[in-house]
């Protein structure tokens, strides 16, 4: 018999149908992976198992957990059942725990919660949890702030785990972390699931991972189960034309010609950052801290240079510099000859353009999009007239397949992928030699993603522009980029061809990373 | 890098709040004697009145040390003002001090009492808007905090001179007859803290409703009750404490305005208070009780603060280091 069993599960708010007749079952000691794009109605799915829906929203359907009916419970009794039956790991693991509170105190919650016990014998056992979790060296008594993104999701694990659960439900468990961390993630989540013999249901956007870790797997689209099976039959011979696209555009690589130029757009020579700490004492030397280590690479004409590394590697401290916002204690960043720093003048910054990662936070929600786009034009000398911008605006907007049409609305009209086009509109509306993706694409989709992969090769043909393409997702990276720099405690570690970087790669840290990441079966 | 030990942090946090404390001073204090000591008006002239001799202004101003270059007569302010002398009052000719000891009296317990009723109310209706977000409850306190905030206290103060005063008869309407019966001096004070405190209270429990709701909607809220808290439980032992950071400015900001604040109401209820003292004295030229009560009021604004931090670095662990 099945352990957990869920059948017909549907939810609305109002007349939208959020999740429409989800069912699937989980045994004992199996991991079944939840997969599917932003709202899909993957979490949905989870809270509703919880009986954790916000408020106003209508569900229907049985959701029993060994033989009994979550969804008939009361919210009394439900309190009883989380936590001790049924837990769950969240994304956020920065925000995910109370930061008034010990990690010893949260741990310790979860047990004082289910069983008539002291604070001294539950941070007892909390002791141990976080032991099995890989935390033993930790003291109890530290707060959430003190830890890393890792070691916070390890707390927040611990405390999910700590009653020894029937089911374990952990969305998006490892999409804000780093690929190391990432796989030491998976590794205890599988661990725990082979020694407690409890049951899990994984929620992921990212295939490779499903296929590394899950049994079964179920295909979610628009708030239905599209495909249910075992991972491996369902990842190799896909029998929806959804899941069939979801997989290439894991994978998808756009095809472009390799770029060889020879002319050299940005220099950077042994650049050095260092930041001031506080003093330890009003009389000590202010310690520093070196963020960029004597960096030094340079950006050949219409080349797509990738620059990896995890978080706190010194990647954006190095990509603001390279923007001319930071100040550098050691050499310097030179663009077609000329120096790059906090005065360059408008001609220099005119050369460089930028799209962030956030689709949702790097435009003001005032602005019509021709006024968002044009914002660039202040950089030239002649500022073009009102017509002129409006005709440029309309046929980049066409360029980066929107409508010029588009150019009068606001953007809360668009979704992630048409404002992360609008964003590379924005930064290629002058022209510059050289666009900075800093992360632009890792908020999207998989296949929102393999459009705008296509999008950008594209346009790096057409408008001869050189890319550098910040990220810490390794295979994008590969699929894009011609040379990589990888970057490790400041310093570039390694850096040559991207095809021989994966292929062969010479620095262990590289070699590391690359191993670290899932894969998919091709 | 290897972070010091946490009781050094909160004393190196706590160390860096004096230092500002002591620096806020000295500057108000400079502040304070200087606007004042360019203000126009003689006290001199005022006390003598228009037909007064100028041989006898000009000897009065002697006697009062009002001759002295102004760098002298700062210093000999504030050295009086370290061992508690704050001078002589002009036109009452007895020291500052004593007419501010008077007063104090009636201020501070008057301003203590308006801010443990403002909080009292405030907490409760505060976190029931926040529970019952969207519903009959929460438009209700809504409601009447708008029309709390928007009502000014002396017309609360009326209101309740003429209800519980005059038609119940249950407090008096006005004076105060001092501490050697407390039941009777807390009694006088009743309806002029009420009063002060309404308004308070309604600033208060919007804060606090809308520093509960932000919080109810953290990640970490959800992830207690995925633990098995229930919707009661996460906010005594999640929200309450993370929304406090708000409040406690708020209630910090309060109190330095009860202190001072308070002119109107005791006005109103004839109290012999700081804030009329000085009224008095800015009408009557009395400059150096001005510049004596000003800065009483500035130190108590700097150790209420000062306690705020505190209060912060209890409450946030993120704040130790």
């Amino acid at each position: 018999m099945s352990l957990l069993d869920v059948r017909n599960l549907s939810l609305r708010v109002g007349a939208n149908t959020l999740l429409k007749d989800v069912s699937f079952r989980v045994s004992r000691g199996e991991i079944f992976g939840l997969v599917g794009e932003s709202g899909s109605g993957k979490s949905l799915t989870a809270l509703s198992i919880m009986q954790l829906l916000p408020d106003g929203m209508h569900q229907s359907g049985t959701i029993a957990l060994d033989g009994e009916m979550l969804s008939d419970l009361s919210e009394r009794e439900m309190c009883k059942r989380r936590g001790r039956d049924v837990a769950m790991v969240f994304q956020e693991p920065m925000t995910a725990l109370n930061p008034l509170h010990t990690i010893g105190q949260q741990v310790a919650e979860s047990i004082e919660l289910h069983s008539r016990v002291g604070r001294r014998e539950a941070l007892g056992k909390a002791a141990d949890v976080l032991e099995r979790v890989g935390l033993g060296h930790i003291p109890l008594t530290r707060y959430p702030h003190e830890l890393s993104g890792g070691q916070r999701q390890r707390v927040v694990i611990a405390l999910a785990i700590a009653l020894r659960p029937k089911v374990l439900i952990a969305d998006e468990p490892t999409t804000a972390l780093d690929v190391t961390t990432q796989a030491g993630i998976l590794d205890l989540l599988s661990k725990l699931v082979r020694e407690d013999g409890m049951a899990m249901i994984l929620i992921t956007h990212d295939l490779a991972v499903v296929h590394d870790m899950a049994d079964r797997v179920a295909i979610m689209e628009k708030g239905r189960v599209a495909e249910t099976g075992v991972t491996s039959q369902v990842l190799k011979a896909p029998g929806q034309d959804y899941t069939r696209a979801l997989i290439a555009a894991s994978s998808h690589a756009p095809l472009r010609p390799p770029r060889d130029g020879t002319q050299v757009v940005m220099q950077a020579r042994d650049v050095v950052r260092d930041y001031a700490l506080p003093r330890r004492n009003p009389f000590s030397v202010r310690p520093t801290f070196r963020a960029v280590d004597h960096v030094k690479f340079e950006l050949r004409k219409g080349e797509n240079l990738g620059l990896v590394g995890e978080s706190g590697s010194g990647k954006s401290t190095l990509t603001r510099a390279l923007l001319g916002l930071e100040p550098v204690q050691g050499g310097s960043i030179e663009l077609g000859g000329k120096l790059m720093d906090m005065d360059a003048a408008r001609d220099l910054r005119r050369r460089i353009g930028i799209v962030f990662q956030d689709p949702f936070g790097s435009f003001n929600p005032r602005h019509t999009v021709a006024r968002l786009v044009a914002e660039p034009f202040h950089l030239l000398d002649r500022r073009p007239s009102k017509a002129e911008q409006r005709a440029a605006v309309g046929e980049m907007l066409e360029s980066v397949g929107l409508n010029a049409t588009d150019m009068d609305r606001h953007i809360h009209a668009f979704s992630g992928g048409q404002r992360q086009r609008i964003a590379i509109a924005r930064a290629l509306i002058i022209r510059p030699e050289i666009v900075v993706l800093d992360e632009a694409v890792s908020a999207l989709d998989v296949q929102v993603r393999a459009q705008i992969l296509d999008l950008l090769a594209e346009l790096s043909d057409r408008f001869d522009v050189s890319y550098l393409f910040v990220s810490h997702d390794l295979s994008v990276v590969r699929a894009i980029t011609d040379r990589v720099l990888v970057m490790k405690d400041g310093a570039i570690v390694e850096q040559g061809d991207t095809a021989q970087v994966f292929a062969k790669p010479s620095h262990a840290y590289t070699r590391q990373l690359i191993d670290a990441v899932p894969k998919l079966p091709i | 890098m290897r972070a010091p030990r946490s009781g050094d942090q909160v004393l190196i946090y706590l160390g860096r709040r004096f230092v500002s404390l002591c620096l806020t001073l000295v500057v108000a204090s400079i502040l304070i004697f200087g606007i004042i000591e360019v203000l126009p008006g003689d006290p001199a002239a005022f006390m003598l009145g228009i037909n007064a001799q100028p041989e006898a202004v000009e000897a009065l101003r002697d006697q009062l040390g009002l001759n002295q270059s102004l760098i002298a007569r700062y210093f000999d302010w504030v050295g009086g003002l370290l061992i508690g002398d704050f001078g002589q009052s002009y036109t009452y000719r007895v020291p500052v001090a004593e007419l501010i000891g008077d007063r104090i009296w009636v201020s501070l317990p008057l301003a203590l009492y308006a801010l443990v009723l403002s909080t009292a109310i405030a907490f409760p209706i505060g976190i029931l808007a926040a529970l019952r977000r969207g519903g009959v409850a929460d438009y209700g306190v809504m409601g009447l905090t708008q029309l709390g905030i928007a009502i000014p206290n002396f017309w609360f103060a009326m209101f309740l001179v003429l209800i519980f005063a005059i038609q119940w008869r249950i407090f008096p309407a006005g004076g105060f007859v001092g501490w050697e019966d407390p039941v009777a001096g807390l009694m006088g004070l009743t309806l002029p803290a009420i009063a002060l405190a309404l308004p308070q209270a309604s600033i208060l429990a919007r804060i606090m409703r809308s520093a509960l709701i932000e919080t109810l909607d953290e990640d970490y809220i959800r992830t207690a009750r995925a633990k098995g808290q229930s919707r009661r439980g996460v906010i005594w032992h999640h929200a309450l404490r993370n929304a406090m950071i708000p409040v406690l400015t708020i209630i910090g900001l309060q109190f330095s305005f009860l202190l001072a604040g308070a002119i109107i109401i005791e006005n109103v209820f004839y109290l012999p208070g700081l804030g009329r003292l000085l009224f008095q004295a800015i009408t009557q030229r009395d400059l150096i009780v001005v510049e004596g009560a000003v800065m009483l009021l500035v130190f108590s604004v700097v150790v209420v603060t000062f306690a705020v931090d505190m209060a912060y670095a209890l409450v946030d662990p993120r704040l130790r280091r």
